[in-house]
């Protein structure tokens, strides 16, 4: 077997582009907003529609995050922000109230999804009545298969309705103020 | 043929080659191939999946019995595990 490994391309967007459908916004306040890490930018749609996946169950549920990066150039190791456009559920799972496994079946479901600037930039799960942080199994698998800089965590507890992000492979924990919940195409009052 | 040349990826897409390889080598020579390449988790089941037609090879299937031809693009998926 011949193994030759490839550069992989990974897209970045202009902040411009990516607000191209949002209701009109400071985009340099945007930008100064990015510090130490990315903003996250969360439409109001996905985080209905990951609520609706995960509540009223006392089990761990999970799926993929699909988004594209906002960069100052065309690299991904300045990073402005990361825009969350679509959340994909994991419909074959096994699960109790502390654990879950996901199938391999998510990736594929994410695979119609993804284009050049849309790519799997993470995951969420639920954490039913237990509170919203990441354990030692989260962070490993973290560490494993979301450690770029752009690889989002979130998790979950709908029944005291917490939520905390978690961003690269040592999983920090991403400030409330750095996540931006907002409408496409509408402006909040 | 004896030999394809066909693309692994990784499932996030941040990890690509090209790879040459006999049509009698098996799903679990790739996955063994791209783990040991790419230092993946050796702790974790994997799945080895044909992006375009979407179909999962098994892993003690040959390439050739798995219908796989020159320039496919096979992706090796992760099992995810939260508690």
């Amino acid at each position: 077997m011949k193994w030759t490994s490839i550069k992989s391309k990974i897209a970045t967007i202009t902040l411009e582009k990516a607000a191209i459908n949002w209701c009109p916004i400071d985009l340099d306040s945007l930008e100064s907003g990015a510090q130490n890490y990315p903003l996250i930018l969360y439409p109001d749609a996905i985080r209905k529609k990951i609520m609706k996946h995960v509540q009223g169950q006392n089990v761990e549920l999970g799926g993929l995050l699909v988004g594209s990066i906002v960069g100052y150039g065309d690299s991904v190791e300045e990073i402005i922000a990361i825009v969350v456009r679509d959340a994909i559920p994991s419909l074959d799972y096994e699960s109790t109230a502390v654990s879950l496994t996901m199938s391999p079946k998510v990736w594929q479901s994410a695979n119609s999804r993804l284009s050049a600037e849309m790519l799997v930039i993470g995951w969420y799960h639920s954490h039913p009545n237990l509170g919203a942080f990441f354990s030692c199994v989260d962070k490993k698998t973290q560490k494993d298969f979301f450690s770029k800089n752009y690889n989002l965590g979130l998790v979950i507890d709908p029944v005291r309705e917490e939520e905390k992000w978690y961003i690269g492979a040592e999983a920090h924990e991403i400030a409330e103020s750095q996540v931006r919940v907002f409408g496409f195409g509408l402006c909040p009052d | 043929m004896s030999e394809i040349s066909i693309t692994i990826q990784t499932a996030d897409r941040s990890k690509k080659a090209e790879v040459s390889l006999g049509v009698n080598s098996t799903g679990e020579d790739v996955l063994q191939a791209a783990i040991s390449n790419w230092s993946l988790p050796t702790d974790t089941d994997y799945s080895l999946v044909n992006v375009v037609s979407g179909k999962t090879i098994k892993s003690n299937s040959s390439l050739r019995a798995s219908f796989i031809r020159d320039g496919d693009v096979l992706e090796v998926q992760p099992v995810l595990v939260a508690g």
